[in-house]
């Protein structure tokens, strides 16, 4: 435990120091912040030290960039809305319990908007369900898994699981999975091709489906791919990504924290990427702490 | 009439003669196309353990890109990686660009993309096997989907979008090197150096895939971006095409080709006549052929092999049958 407390630490230190005087956090350090990585940095360092001013400096940064009658933005203009970045933004926000009259607007956003309608003769084609209006990563777009995904895991997390958009979400997501079990970015079948599961979607869509029986034919051929999909992958993303799932599943994760603190560099990071350095965090959290932001 | 209706309703009639004679479009007369003739080279290579590096650099001696004390970055195509399949430009191949442009003198050589569908870049470089490349070469790679990102307005408006999102990497190359696979697009018809740069296009804000350009139109947007972006030069992997039901899921076909200029449009339009496609009836290339860019024959000097000799026809889907030549 104490190796693994140690990588944590150097981890946390190395997110710590990346935090840009916006008060964001960037993908690679000394580049712009975005949403994703700032979301996933403040939540690695919930309870590392001087919590109070990181957590301020980071609403500044939430506040710079949404505008007042609608969501976060790229560049704090109407035009830039980011969709999934209000989604992880909102999440994040409910989790620290920071900016509630922010955070309120990015609900206000989270439950106005949806994917388009996919027409009736592509939906035929493509096999699937076009009347199902989730969620889309950017404004005017279809559905699609993983912004849909990140919408559930945090409404599902606030109680809001008997919500319509959630049990249109959930309907959207089985609908959706490939053949096999897990789930590509969208579809599972394009003009006849039965299309490939991909890990870091299954991970999210198995993370959103909580609540769901795990012996549901769905849930557990999913669980299988991606467990199976873990012994040949090692990229960090995967590896951390599938530690969170399927702990929130109670399905084993000791090798796959070992394959992962195996990739952890010199400086603490993954990569020198803070995205990925974060959600290794997270993932080793999940053991040191026994704590899963995504487990609800 | 909107200018991308107008420029939509001039084009499908669009022939060499007419595109000599007729009056240009307000969207081209704003655009000032990069030559009036252009040069593509065609190179005969029978596999990818050929010596291409010195290959490429024959080939580069028809054309005049300068790459001396420049900051060359090659824009593969990096999509998905199904073993079966030959989806993405050969690592052999960018490693062959970079060892050539690195002789011709470029300070410094980058190789960038932003996959369109699979978030874990770093899962797609292992086992596509471009990693070992970069690792071997030690070149930098850039994931375009999170790069720095600023906003451009578009050079041209076939799409509503009027701005775009770029990355950094692509906006301050002194050359951008578009390196597609020579592939059929069951959307688009023909995926080469143009429709390629959707991979400039950031993940972080168009997402994965990257949506909103297919709700403002493939070919528009493929237009936007290109007449945006302006790359330098491409090289188009056919040394193994595909066919059928391309970009991802079609057959292998054994093309023995490389395709090279500094007009993308040209070398597409080789690239496609060398597929036994018409460019002339691909939309986004008809579009281009608008706005003043070389799609005819006449248009295009041929360099290098005779493209009669490499010609073959790709397999199209039913609903690209239109495009045969």
């Amino acid at each position: 435990m104490s190796r693994l407390q140690d990588q944590l630490s150097r981890a946390l230190e190395f997110l710590a120091a990346q935090q840009n005087a916006d008060g964001g956090w960037p993908y690679l350090p000394k580049k712009r912040s975005f949403p994703e990585p700032t979301c996933y940095a403040l939540l690695a360092l919930e309870q590392a030290a001087a919590k109070v001013a990181r957590e301020e400096r980071a609403l500044a940064y939430f506040t710079g960039h949404s505008v007042p009658a609608s969501a976060l933005t790229l560049a704090a203009d109407a035009s830039s809305v980011d969709n999934w970045g209000t989604t992880l933004a909102f999440f994040t926000l409910r989790r620290l319990k920071l900016g509630e009259e922010l955070n309120q607007r990015y609900l206000r956003h989270l439950l106005r908007v949806r994917g388009n309608l996919i027409a009736p003769g592509a939906s035929a084609a493509l096999k699937l369900n076009g009347q199902l209006r989730t969620w889309g990563w950017a404004m005017g777009t279809a559905s699609w898994v993983e912004p849909t995904a990140y919408a559930l895991i945090a409404l599902k997390s606030q109680g809001m699981s008997a919500h319509e958009r959630v049990k249109e979400g959930e309907a959207y997501l089985l609908d959706r999975a490939c053949y096999g079990g897990g789930w590509n970015y969208g579809n599972k079948e394009v003009l006849g091709v039965v299309l490939e599961p991909m890990p870091t979607t299954t991970a999210f869509a198995l993370l959103a489906l909580q609540g769901l029986e795990s012996g549901q034919e769905v849930i557990a051929r999913s669980l299988a791919y991606l467990e199976r999909a873990l012994t040949e992958h090692s990229s960090a993303l995967s590896l951390a990504l599938g530690v969170l799932c399927l702990d929130a599943w109670a399905r084993p994760t000791e090798r796959l924290l070992d394959k992962l603190l195996g990739r952890q560099q010199a400086d603490g990071s993954w990569l020198s990427n803070i995205h990925l350095t974060a959600l290794a965090a997270l993932a080793l959290q999940t053991r040191v702490s026994r704590k899963n932001i995504f487990k609800f | 009439m909107t200018r991308r209706h107008f420029l939509k309703a001039t084009v499908s009639a669009a022939t060499l003669s007419t595109a000599a004679c007729r009056p240009l479009s307000r969207a081209a007369r704003d655009y000032n196309p990069l030559s009036l003739v252009a040069r593509v080279t065609i190179l005969h290579a029978s596999s990818y353990d050929k010596n291409l590096s010195e290959l490429l650099r024959q080939g580069m001696k028809n054309h005049r890109l300068d790459v001396r004390n420049k900051r060359v970055v090659l824009k593969p195509n990096l999509v998905e990686y199904t073993a079966s399949r030959r989806i993405n430009t050969h690592p052999l191949l960018v490693a062959a660009a970079i060892d050539c442009f690195r002789n011709l003198g470029a300070r410094e050589v980058i190789v960038a993309d932003g996959p369109g569908h699979q978030r874990d870049t770093e899962m797609l470089l292992e086992v596509s096997g471009l990693g070992d490349v970069l690792w071997s070469e030690r070149v930098q790679f850039v994931d375009l989907n999170i790069d720095n990102i600023y906003r451009v307005p578009t050079a041209t408006q076939l799409t509503t979008l009027q701005e775009l999102w770029l990355p950094e990497t692509i906006l301050t190359a002194d050359v951008v090197v578009s390196m597609p696979k020579m592939k059929t697009h069951h959307w688009a018809g023909v995926t080469l150096s143009l429709k390629n740069l959707f991979g400039v296009i950031p993940g972080v804000c168009y997402g994965w895939p990257k949506n909103v350009l297919h709700w403002h139109g493939i070919a528009e947007s493929i237009v936007d971006i290109a007449t945006t972006v302006r790359p330098s030069f491409a090289i188009i992997d056919g040394i193994e095409g595909m066919e059928g039901n391309g970009p991802l899921h079609g057959e292998t076909v054994n093309s023995q080709v490389i395709v090279m200029s500094e007009n993308l449009t040209a070398a597409d339009a080789t690239a496609a006549r060398l597929m036994g496609i018409d460019p002339q009836r691909v939309t986004h290339l008809s579009y281009m052929q608008e706005l003043g860019e070389p799609l005819a024959e006449l248009r295009i000097r041929q360099l290098g092999e005779r493209l009669e000799d490499y010609r073959r026809e790709f397999r199209l889907l039913a609903e690209f049958a239109h495009l045969r030549g």
